[in-house]
């Protein structure tokens, strides 16, 4: 009993943490994260359930379901974060690039004198 | 070559040899721009003491963003001709000019450097085994055909560098500078020049499981176009 309370605290604050942040473009991934949540509180309180659902896809116990799931999930959560992180810092990027271009500490353009050598022909 | 010849370097920690460098760009360029990319040495101030307008980023982004920075500033500024060229010495500042009559007399819009048409010095045998597989990639890839893909020293027109837009940050910028010539079927040559292995910029240089990151950010990239 202790450990389907504190799976249900756990899962609940997820939960909750989601639907705070449920807007613009992160909106799919909270609901996502909110269903996810639902359903293993319903799994948590009916095993039995867990079992059934299993059996119906051809896997032995509601466990081994709930464990190829979260997996699949873990992975999913792990790829949306990296593209997340890369736009980031592509923006991080912009930003810096704006401040770079602003803060220039320019040189005057000097004159350049004569090539040295003999050019060589390009090679295509 | 003249004023509106844009030599552009990334720079990272490279207080040893970024002066230097400078120095011997100044002469054959009517600008040098360095861009720092956010390092924790006295790079900036060497390369702006050497005559060098210095861009600094905030924070390290990778040599990726320092060019495009330096790229744009080039491009706001006049530029008709932007020539990278790396921080760490390995470059032939001799290559310059020969590079620019090169590209303007081939007509093409960009002009990219390769060590295996020219030389490349006391270059590790690991690192010759790497690049090789990486021109056969590009090859796949993109359907180039070079002899070295990898190189930081290139020549570029106006036109062109307004279109390339380079996104990957880091050394993926590379294949990712291909793949726009490609994509927006840019012409394009080889040119021989000289690159130099020295113990300095063997030690700065990319460590060979960089190809994989390379292929992860590339991938990455792609997604997010």
């Amino acid at each position: 009993m202790t450990i389907k309370i504190i799976l249900t605290l756990l899962l609940g604050t997820l939960a909750l943490y989601a639907a705070r942040n449920m807007r613009g473009a992160l909106a799919p991934i909270a609901l996502l994260f909110i269903a996810a949540s639902l359903v293993g509180v319903f799994f948590v309180w009916n095993p039995q359930a867990a079992n059934n659902v299993a059996g119906l896809v051809g896997i032995g116990r509601g466990a081994d379901l709930i464990f190829y799931f979260g997996f699949i999930f873990g992975l999913f959560s792990i790829f949306v974060l990296h593209l997340r992180i890369a736009l980031l810092n592509r923006q991080l990027t912009l930003l810096a690039r704006h401040i770079a271009l602003n803060g220039a500490r320019e040189h005057p353009p000097t004159s350049p004198s004569p090539p040295e050598g003999t050019p060589h022909a390009p090679a295509c | 070559m003249g004023d509106r010849t844009f030599v552009v370097i990334a720079a990272y920690n490279e207080q040893e040899m970024i002066g230097q460098v400078v120095r011997s760009v100044v002469p054959l360029a009517g600008r040098v721009v360095v861009v720092d990319d956010g390092s924790g040495d006295e790079s900036a101030q060497r390369a702006f003491e050497a005559g060098a307008t210095v861009l600094s980023h905030p924070l390290n982004l990778g040599q990726g963003a320092a060019l495009q920075t330096g790229i744009e500033y080039a491009l706001r500024n006049g530029a008709e001709h932007i020539v990278t060229f790396d921080a760490d010495g390995q470059h032939a500042p001799s290559d310059i000019g020969g590079a620019l009559e090169a590209l303007q007399r081939a007509e093409v819009d960009v002009l990219l450097g390769s060590r295996f048409l020219g030389r490349a010095i006391d270059m590790p045998a690991a690192k010759r085994v790497v690049l090789r597989l990486a021109v056969a990639f590009t090859r796949m890839t993109t359907g180039l055909k070079l002899t070295d893909t990898h190189n930081g020293f290139r020549v570029m027109t106006r036109s062109a560098a307004e279109r390339i837009k380079l996104r990957q940050n880091r050394m993926s910028h590379a294949s990712d500078l291909l793949s726009q010539i490609a994509q927006l079927k840019l012409r394009y040559a080889e040119y021989p020049v000289e690159v130099r292995y020295t113990e300095y910029s063997r030690r700065k240089g990319q460590p060979l499981t960089a190809a994989f990151h390379i292929l992860v950010d590339s991938a990455v990239g792609r997604m997010l176009k």
